[in-house]
């Protein structure tokens, strides 16, 4: 592939995967619960 | 328990998005890859003593994400093309009107890979990894990395029907939609 047709393709790709990561909610709730964990000294207790 | 340092959380809040976004390409499924996300963080909290301070916890991360979903997940065989949209549908993320073909096109584009390709190519194309962190995430020489993800952007180029254009040849398309607006 040209160097031409493969930034093109990084170009689609990365805004495809931004709309995948920084979307309406990049981060749901339940994960910024699981990560605050780590703020309470619960690391070894997993639900 | 030791207390953990702030930028422990902070550095894996921050990589979330992104392990998210690589979770939902890797499985096609919105539910399945929070599942994978959920997961991974339980267990790198429960083996946060084994992360060394000064790394990667993006690359930490994938990796254990990574071998979930081969250990795991993909033994379900459950991974199928999504011809009839259900993918689409099932997505919390909706891109805005306008990039909506594009979004779609890559979509399905990268259900068709080989999953080893679709992984390199996420990877070091999507995710922002090197060639050598690649390769030390999947386990395998940085060389099969590259092989892998040079086979993914022809047949991703092949998939989405784009082709080189020679651009002495002619106008660009910028040049040639104003020479037109001006007709």
């Amino acid at each position: 592939l040209s160097r031409r047709l493969q930034a093109q393709l990084g170009e689609r790709l990365r805004a495809y995967y931004d709309q995948l990561a920084f979307g309406e909610q990049p981060v749901p709730d339940r994960f910024i619960e699981i990560i605050g964990r780590l703020d309470h000294g619960h690391a070894e207790k997993r639900s | 328990m030791t207390p953990i340092e702030p930028t422990l959380r902070d550095a894996m809040l921050q990589a979330t998005p992104n392990l998210r976004a690589f979770a939902i390409s890797l499985t096609s499924n919105v539910d399945r890859a929070d599942d994978l996300v959920q997961e991974t963080l339980l267990r790198a909290i429960a083996n946060i003593g084994r992360f060394q301070p000064g790394t990667n916890m993006q690359a930490w991360l994938f990796t254990i994400l990574r071998n979930l979903f081969h250990s795991e997940y993909r033994k379900r065989r459950r991974e199928v093309e999504d011809t009839d949209g259900k993918y689409a549908a099932s997505l919390a993320v909706q891109p805005a009107q306008g990039a909506h073909l594009d979004f779609e096109d890559m979509q399905k584009a990268l259900t068709r890979l080989p999953h080893d390709q679709r992984e390199a190519l996420l990877l070091v194309g999507a995710s922002g990894f090197s060639y050598e962190q690649a390769a030390e995430i999947c386990g395998c020489a940085v060389g099969t990395i590259k092989s892998r993800v040079n086979r993914a952007r022809t047949r991703l180029a092949e998939l989405m029907q784009l082709q080189d254009v020679e651009e002495e040849l002619g106008p660009d398309r910028l040049t040639l939609s104003v020479m037109q607006a001006v007709a």
